[in-house]
C-alpha cells in the first residue's frame, strides 16, 4: 500500500496559506512563499511536489 | 487497470478540529497543459460536487490567459461567489499510467490548490473509502 503523510510532522504554522514544494518522498518542505510563482523560482529545477496549506486554524467544508 | 483495485493510504490532517483525528484522502496528481507541467499533491473531494478545481494561482503557470476560458461562478457553503475559469487540461493520475483529460475550474481564492469532483475524475475512477482501515482505492471505470 502507498502509505499516506503525516503532514502535522513536516508541516508548522508558519506554512499555513502559503505554497509549498515537498521533497518527492514528501517527508519535508523544500521551501516555501506566498506566491506560486515565487515559489516555482525558488524550486527552480528541483523535482518536488506542490501543495497548497489551507489556514489551520479554520474547519472546511470543501 | 480496469477491474484492479489500488489501495492508497489517508494522510493526517494539517490542522485539529477540537481534538479529532482526521483522515484525509490526497493523491498525487501531475496537471498538464501544453508542455507544461505541474506536480501536486491533490485531495479527492465528493463534495466538490460538480467538477475539479484548482487555485487559480496555476493559470500563470500553466500560461493560460483568463479570455481563453469560459466564466463560471462558483460558490461555497456559506454562499460567497466567485468567478472562476472552466478550461480543459490533462491530468495523470499516481499508479496509473494513462492520461486523462479534465476539465477544470481555476477559482481565484480557492483555500488549497486542487480539489478532484464529479466530472472528469469520479466519472473516470470508481473509489472506494475504507476510513476505519486507514485505506481508500481507485479503479478505472
Amino acid at each position: 500500500m502507498k502509505k499516506g503523510i503525516n503532514f502535522r510532522k513536516i508541516i508548522t504554522k508558519i506554512h499555513a496559506n502559503k505554497w509549498i514544494a515537498l521533497s518527492p518522498k514528501k517527508d519535508k518542505v523544500v521551501a516555501y512563499d506566498a506566491k506560486l510563482i515565487d515559489l516555482t523560482k525558488k524550486v527552480g529545477n528541483r523535482k518536488v511536489v506542490y501543495m497548497k496549506v489551507p489556514p489551520m486554524d479554520t474547519a472546511f467544508a470543501f | 487497470m480496469k477491474n484492479t483495485w489500488i489501495q492508497y493510504g489517508y494522510s493526517f490532517p494539517l490542522g485539529n478540529f477540537e481534538g479529532f483525528t482526521v483522515k484525509e484522502p490526497f493523491i498525487d496528481v501531475v496537471l498538464s497543459h501544453n508542455g507544461r507541467y505541474f506536480p501536486q499533491l491533490s485531495m479527492i473531494d465528493s463534495g466538490a460536487y460538480i467538477i475539479t478545481m484548482v487555485s487559480d494561482d496555476m493559470r500563470g503557470i500553466f500560461g493560460i490567459d483568463a479570455s481563453a476560458c469560459k466564466k463560471v461562478n462558483v460558490g461555497g457553503i456559506v454562499g460567497e461567489r466567485v468567478e472562476g475559469f472552466l478550461h480543459n487540461m490533462t491530468m495523470s493520475v499516481d499508479k496509473f499510467d494513462e492520461s486523462i483529460k479534465v476539465p477544470v475550474v481555476f477559482v481565484p481564492g480557492l483555500k488549497t490548490n486542487m480539489l478532484l469532483g464529479q466530472i472528469g475524475f469520479f466519472e473516470k475512477f470508481k473509489i472506494r473509502f475504507e476510513n476505519s482501515a486507514n485505506s481508500f482505492y481507485l479503479s478505472k471505470v
